[in-house]
């Protein structure tokens, strides 16, 4: 078993021998090591993913999409996907039944599956997922937030080929350090459409999605990487801002985000979030990328 | 006396308070922004007996208006309320 470290969770992932059609990217935990007890585990056996399910009652949604369960059992659904992880409890663990599609993706897999179901004992634990990318430069973090073909990819690749580190590229995980906000990601790659990848030929996209979207290698993203969010900029400039700002900010990236069932935490979570972290709205890609730029060379991040 | 006519939240509802005054926030998504003056009346919708209740609290506020301005302002605001769903009889 290896475990990886997020935030104050370790994960610990252990891969069952004779898993067949199934090739690990470079960085992904296959490798056996001995190491502390994980908070989270998960052993991805012969077709199946078994994950142990959070200890206590658990909801969430986002959009459509909605995850419920405790742990005895972890259901994801969606209304036109159906039933696409389930949980069910055998002999203390449970086990996600892998769609055929994923079992020679194993970059699907970790977005799909194993994303998934960390935000249910990662929301438990105080964390949340949000529909983001993210860039760190020293150590400083600025996340990219919006919707699906926003273009949230193509300004985190702009600042990655300024020399930024990627941090996630769809989905980022949040948490709260006292006075401070931690991004993390998972270290898988971004994704995008051909047209996206042309502006960066110095990356390989080698991995074509069922979407037609391309992936960069995952040898290009380290794992596990994070940084204290200084900067949100909000994918979106359609929202009239005249009044109510906060509240409209809220529930902008309320929608963004992975909830639970007592949706009171996330709203406390986001406004302590948007009380500490300036928020920038801007759907024009370029634009937004100058904007993380002008950040980062406030603080002499940014060599040029 | 208890006013078997005015209304009660809905369960359900979530508030967080924000620089505007407070957000409600259903089960369904759904959500309203209401002011401070509406914050007072959405909480004491928890726990006062009438509307009059709800009324005197409002007067005694800062830079509050007469009693008789106050009145169809909150029937108003409790119409609203009733028909966006936040609260019930």
């Amino acid at each position: 078993m290896i475990v990886r470290k997020f935030g104050d969770i370790r994960v610990g992932f252990t891969i069952e021998t004779g898993v067949p059609n199934i090739n690990f990217p470079a960085g992904f935990p296959i490798a056996s090591e001995n190491q502390t007890d994980p908070d989270i585990h998960f052993n991805v056996g012969v077709g199946v993913l078994k994950v142990v399910p959070p200890d206590t009652e658990t909801s969430l949604q986002r959009g459509n999409t909605r995850a419920y369960g405790d742990k005895t059992r972890l259901v994801w659904t969606h209304p036109q996907m159906g039933t696409f992880i389930e949980v069910h409890p055998r002999a203390g663990t449970g086990s996600i039944f892998l769609p055929q599609w994923a079992w020679n993706r194993a970059t699907d897999i970790m977005d799909q599956i194993i994303l998934p179901a960390l935000l249910p004992p990662f929301a438990a634990r105080g964390m949340r997922g949000i529909h983001a990318s993210a860039v760190e430069m020293n150590g400083m973090g600025i996340m990219f937030a919006g919707e699906t073909g926003s273009g949230k990819t193509s300004c985190a690749l702009q600042l990655v080929a300024e020399g930024g580190k990627l941090i996630a590229d769809d989905m980022v995980f949040l948490s709260r350090d006292g006075d401070s906000h931690i991004i993390y990601g998972m270290g898988d790659g971004p994704r995008a459409f051909q047209d996206v990848w042309t502006r960066f030929p110095q990356w390989q996209a080698n991995q074509l999605e069922p979407s037609g979207k391309r992936r960069l290698s995952p040898d290009h993203v380290p794992w596990s990487q994070s940084a204290t969010l200084k900067r949100i900029i909000l994918l979106d400039d359609s929202i009239d801002m005249t009044d109510n700002r906060q509240a409209k900010l809220i529930m902008k990236l309320l929608s963004l985000t992975y909830f639970d069932n007592i949706a009171a935490s996330t709203l406390q979570m986001l406004s302590e979030l948007l009380q500490r972290v300036p928020v920038q709205m801007e759907a024009d890609i370029d634009t937004a990328a100058s904007i993380a730029r002008t950040v980062y060379k406030s603080t002499g991040s940014l060599s040029n | 006396m208890w006013d078997s006519d005015l209304p009660r939240p809905v369960d359900g509802v979530v508030e967080q308070d924000v620089d505007e005054g407070l957000l409600l926030l259903k089960e369904n998504g759904e959500y309203l922004v209401l002011n401070h003056t509406g914050a007072t009346v959405w909480r004491a919708l928890s726990n006062a007996q009438n509307v009059d209740e709800i009324e005197v609290e409002l007067t005694r506020m800062k830079n509050a208006p007469s009693r008789t301005e106050i009145e169809p302002l909150v029937e108003k605001f409790l119409v609203k309320l009733r028909e966006s769903g936040f609260t019930k009889a």
